[in-house]
């Protein structure tokens, strides 16, 4: 996989959280991005466009981060879903991996996070 | 460290009003520090010896450095690191006073040495330690008011002003807390954490205050009044309070529940219970937090 072929949706409720990420994601030569502000918005522009990974908020208006995870997994199966939440206790954290999330990064996340996290999917490790 | 509560060490003292420390923060951008306040700050001399230089001073046309130098309380390398040394902004706020007419400059020395000495500043060794010395801090800050603030409350504030100095900057005071039944929110955000215990705190300012306070939190100027500037403030919230979920559930084992965070603009809060205002002075204008236990 290439990072100018990836597409990234982002599901978050603070508009300055998804320019963090994307500002961090550009930076490493991804620039396809989709954005929600609510967990309704993720599945619906999932179900239309099937992006490669999925950025997703617990704490969100209308349809919070666990009640969608389970839903874009009836979509797709491998969904490819990274939790980004403020939420980060130990209980939380293990719910959302049964979940069926791949990862969780707790918020404020630092740059590496994601870098990590991007390079691993573009070596095709995960 | 932890200098920022001097500002309210001078009101309870009964020294300052509130309206004079504010006008001082307002105005500490205005740099007419004083050599020898820096020199008792940094432990180099004492008020004695800062007077007898300041009236040698008075019959000798010569700078404070030089002569502090010849009585042999400063080394030259001293007094060449105290003079390129960051300011500390009680120490502006200090001499703001002082040129308000407010305090005497020696009865302001001797307000930071017995700040100092009741706060075992010098002593501090360890992170542990300066956590607790703010702890107790905090307790001070919250003995005006008459309500009894729950443990839980001193270690999220602890964390609070951790996260302000981290995500905002240290060059902040804490005003006095007041109990109130309504407030009218400007530019606010406000979250609601339920489960064993709860709280909802609010984060309001004014404008120009939040263009200022969004520009330290996202690290780039902003000039004009967007989305990305509500989101700073309910960010910043949110943040403080998931990271507090986090500790408490570590140090605990108590899981409690954050709802979304929510924006507002130009309402009332009010409240059938008393709520606390902690209003924290910036230089760039004041930051409200509202609590709802």
């Amino acid at each position: 996989m290439k990072a100018e072929n990836v597409t990234v949706l982002i599901g978050d409720n603070s508009v300055l959280a998804r320019k963090q990420l994307k500002d961090a994601l550009t930076s490493l030569g991804i620039n396809h991005f989709l954005d929600a502000s609510d967990g309704q918005e993720v599945i619906d522009l999932y179900r239309t466009h099937h992006p490669d990974i999925v950025f997703l908020s617990l704490l969100m208006p209308v349809k919070d981060g666990n009640s969608t995870i389970p839903e874009l997994l009836g979509i797709d199966p491998e969904a490819d879903i990274v939790v980004v939440s403020s939420m980060g206790t130990q209980s939380q954290i293990k719910q959302t991996l049964q979940l069926g999330a791949k990862e969780f990064i707790q918020k404020p996340f630092h740059s590496q996070q994601i870098t990590d996290i991007i390079q691993a999917r573009l070596e095709g490790s995960v | 460290m932890y200098a920022q509560f001097f500002g309210n060490y001078l009101l309870s003292k009964h020294v300052v009003t509130p309206e004079q420390l504010i006008q001082a923060i307002e105005e500490q951008h205005i740099r007419h520090i004083k050599l020898g306040l820096l020199a008792i700050h940094a432990g180099l001399m004492t008020v004695e010896q800062v007077d007898k230089v300041l009236i040698r001073q008075a019959h000798e046309n010569r700078r404070f450095g030089e002569l502090a130098m010849e009585e042999g309380f400063l080394t030259e390398d001293q007094l060449r690191s105290l003079l390129k040394q960051q300011i500390p902004v009680y120490l502006l706020i200090g001499e703001r006073l002082v040129e308000n007419g407010v305090l005497t400059e020696t009865r302001l020395e001797e307000l930071i040495t017995s700040y100092q000495k009741e706060n075992h500043f010098e002593h501090l060794s360890n992170a542990d330690e300066q956590q607790e010395n703010l702890q107790a801090l905090i307790r001070s800050l919250f003995m005006i008011t008459t309500l009894q603030i729950p443990e839980r409350m001193i270690n999220y504030l602890t964390l609070l002003f951790n996260n302000l100095v981290r995500f905002i900057g240290d060059d902040f005071l804490p005003l006095n807390p007041t109990l109130i039944s309504e407030h009218v929110a400007n530019h606010c955000s406000g979250q609601i954490i339920n489960g064993e215990f709860s709280l909802t705190a609010y984060l309001d300012m004014e404008e120009d205050a939040a263009l200022a306070f969004a520009s330290r939190f996202m690290g780039s100027e902003i000039l004009e009044y967007d989305e990305y500037v509500d989101a700073s403030i309910g960010d910043f919230l949110n943040w403080q309070n998931g990271l507090f979920n986090v500790n408490i559930s570590n140090e605990e084992s108590i899981e409690l529940f954050l709802n979304p965070v929510v924006n507002f603009e130009n309402t009332m809060i009010s409240s059938s219970g008393d709520m606390i205002l902690l209003p924290i002075a910036y230089p760039f204008g004041t930051i409200n937090f509202l609590f709802k236990l």
